[in-house]
């Protein structure tokens, strides 16, 4: 989905440019270039893009001023790119429309999550059916199966793995799985958490299992689908 | 000078009072004088009366050839001979008897007379006393009230200006030219050297800030090409370039920070600050595990966050909390041992008051004396000497110092180091 998106990137240092455009292409985004405030401005107005990424200082126009010229008048989601790192710079930049401000220097594998984060969503409704490597598991009906077998996870078994699944990618501590999956006033002990996990594990089986992976210091984390 | 003329008023006043007891004295002396040879030549006629007073002379044996002479008391003429000055007194009546020669009409003189009345005395003494006293005090007192105070207002409102120099609330008032005007003076010039030294020195910190902010500036967009390109050779190349590309883009990363913290270190160090607000530290977090998750990576330590669902209001700067928090991350990456791990863990007590965001890792850890001298640090004092990677645990502390929140290290068995940072959770 965004990786047809169509970015316009507003930068006049060729070198950022080149690791810039690079990285994003790299990532499956389409790319167009502008390297003039002037350009840039007349692109963002006349062009259909799905996001633009804008450097506040261009040798012709400040990008504050392209910001303050298009707030107005286009709605594509505009994330600013700066050497600048002061609060007042970023507070004028969200002020002017911007929605989001990445200081340089940068991870592009860090700006692309934020892009990506940025981007409209085809469909922002919960996700009420949730695959975990070859099982799919359905929260309405609290069943978790492979192909037509059910895998017969108990109710906290469920509850574990479901609230594992609603947060991929995400570290849970023990006692935020136990106090959100198991029942209040029963055994929320963190080694009852464990117990759990190594049962679902053994139940989704090697290839789902695994994407349950244990967090040193933490808990556990479900890895988001690659 | 006032107060000896008022002492001198109180003296002449004094006298003028006493005058007439005086004249009553000088009334009771005994009157004459005893002229020997006058009385050798003619002892019948020598002698005499004057009021209450009289002398005669007489021989050995107590007889006078004046036929007016008072009879002599024998125990009197007695002593007398013996060489004493023999004395009696009855009612205020003095009789004294004193030897001359040793034979002769006048071998003997007796004179008689009143007592002095010393309790006519007693009010000139009292009155002497008195006006000494009241003369004493008043002219205390006017040295005083005219002298020591207006001396006193005059020192402490000096003592006051002093405390003032080099404020705005330093104005000169001391306009007199003796010893405290000299120093009113000297007060002034030290306030507008003072002064004139302190808008130097500001316009020095603001150039340099300026200048430092420039490169800061300047620098940043270079990493930002530096990193990108690092980052895709980290990813695409092969063993053994994969290996290098890894450590210069870590290199680089630490040189991206050690510009921030140099600039922010400056700025903190000359008390330039950055406005409190509130803000999402768990919004934080989360983009700071993004952002460490990537370094990690690449440095083969897996860098992972537990963040509670709900948001946690903090007031502090946030870039500066950002520096704060960027810092202890990147140094439980940095000093680990790949693989390591590096788990960041942000909690809020039951009541929801307080937050709590630990950074812990799995590395060698700090030598006890580092970790127990990290709780200790002056941030001041320890700036200026630190230029590497303390740098960056001195400015997590001084933040977390400025925003009233704790910051603690403490080694984890059986390895690893734990920062600790706690603090109050702000509602909106």
């Amino acid at each position: 989905m965004a990786d047809a998106s169509h970015i316009l990137v507003v930068e006049d240092d060729l070198s950022v440019v080149q690791g810039l455009v690079g990285g994003l292409q790299r990532a499956g985004f389409k790319t167009s270039l502008a390297m003039t405030g002037d350009e840039g401005l007349r692109r963002i107005l006349h062009e259909a893009f799905d996001l633009v990424l804008l450097d506040l200082m261009l040798p012709d126009k400040s990008g504050f001023e392209i910001l303050e010229a298009v707030q107005s008048r286009s709605s594509i989601p505009i994330v600013v790119l700066t050497a600048f790192s002061e609060l007042p710079a970023r507070l004028r930049s969200f002020e002017s429309g911007a929605v989001d401000f990445v200081p340089k220097p940068f991870f592009m594998e860090e700006l692309v999550a934020r892009i990506r984060a940025r981007l409209p969503l085809l469909d922002s409704r919960p996700r009420r059916e949730l695959s975990i490597g070859d099982v799919m598991v359905d929260l309405d009906a609290r069943i978790a199966r492979r192909g037509d077998v059910d895998l017969e996870l108990t109710a906290h078994e469920f509850n574990v793995l479901a609230y594992l699944m609603q947060r991929p990618g995400r570290a849970l501590t023990r006692p935020q799985l136990a106090e959100a999956a198991l029942p209040e006033g029963g055994d929320r002990l963190e080694r009852t958490v464990d117990s759990h996990v190594s049962r679902i594990r053994k139940k989704l089986g090697p290839e789902a299992g695994a994407r349950l992976k244990t967090v040193w210091g933490i808990g556990y984390r479900c890895e988001e689908e690659p | 000078m006032f107060s000896v003329a008022i002492a001198t008023v109180a003296l002449v006043a004094g006298l003028l009072l006493i005058r007439p007891a005086l004249r009553d004295v000088a009334t009771l002396q005994i009157l004459g004088s005893t002229d020997i040879e006058a009385c050798a030549a003619s002892p019948a006629s020598w002698g005499g009366r004057n009021g209450a007073a009289s002398v005669y002379a007489y021989d050995p044996s107590g007889l006078s050839e004046n036929p007016a002479a008072a009879p002599i008391e024998p125990t009197l003429l007695e002593r007398a001979m013996r060489g004493e000055v023999a004395r009696s007194e009855e009612g205020d009546r003095v009789t004294s008897v004193i030897k001359v020669s040793d034979s002769g009409p006048c071998a003997v003189i007796q004179g008689t007379g009143k007592r002095p009345n010393f309790a006519l005395m007693r009010p000139f003494f009292s009155v002497l006393a008195l006006s000494s006293a009241l003369g004493m005090l008043l002219a205390g007192a006017g040295t005083f009230w005219f002298v020591v105070l207006p001396f006193r207002r005059r020192v402490e409102a000096l003592s006051e200006h002093a405390g003032t120099v080099g404020t705005t609330e330093f104005a000169r008032r001391e306009r007199d030219s003796d010893a405290l005007g000299h120093i009113a003076n000297v007060l002034a010039a030290s306030h507008t050297r003072i002064l004139e030294t302190r808008l130097a020195l500001e316009q020095r910190n603001r150039a340099l800030e300026d200048h430092l902010a420039g490169i800061a500036h300047d620098l940043r967009t270079p990493l930002a090409s530096m990193q990108l390109a690092l980052e895709v050779l980290a990813n695409e190349t092969d063993e053994p370039l994969r290996e290098e590309s890894r450590r210069a883009l870590a290199d680089a990363v630490y040189l991206g920070s050690l510009v921030e913290n140099l600039h922010l270190g400056t700025r903190l160090r000359h008390d330039v600050g950055e406005d409190d607000v509130l803000f999402d530290l768990v919004e934080l977090v989360a983009r700071l595990e993004k952002r460490f998750v990537i370094l990690g990576r690449h440095a083969d330590i897996e860098v992972a966050a537990s963040v509670p669902e709900q948001s946690i209001g903090v007031r502090c700067a946030p870039i500066l909390a950002e520096r704060a928090i960027a810092n202890l991350i990147q140094n439980a990456i940095e000093h680990n041992a790949a693989p390591g791990h590096v788990a960041i863990l942000l909690t809020v007590d039951e009541a929801g008051s307080r937050f709590e965001l630990r950074v812990e890792d799995d590395g060698p850890g700090l030598p006890d004396e580092v970790v127990a001298r990290l709780d200790h640090e002056s941030f001041l004092v320890d700036l200026a000497r630190q230029r590497g990677p303390g740098l960056g645990m001195l400015i997590s502390a001084e933040v977390a110092r400025r925003a009233g929140w704790s910051l603690r290290y403490e080694q984890l068995e059986p390895t690893g180091v734990r920062a600790r940072l706690t603090g109050p959770v702000e509602a909106d």
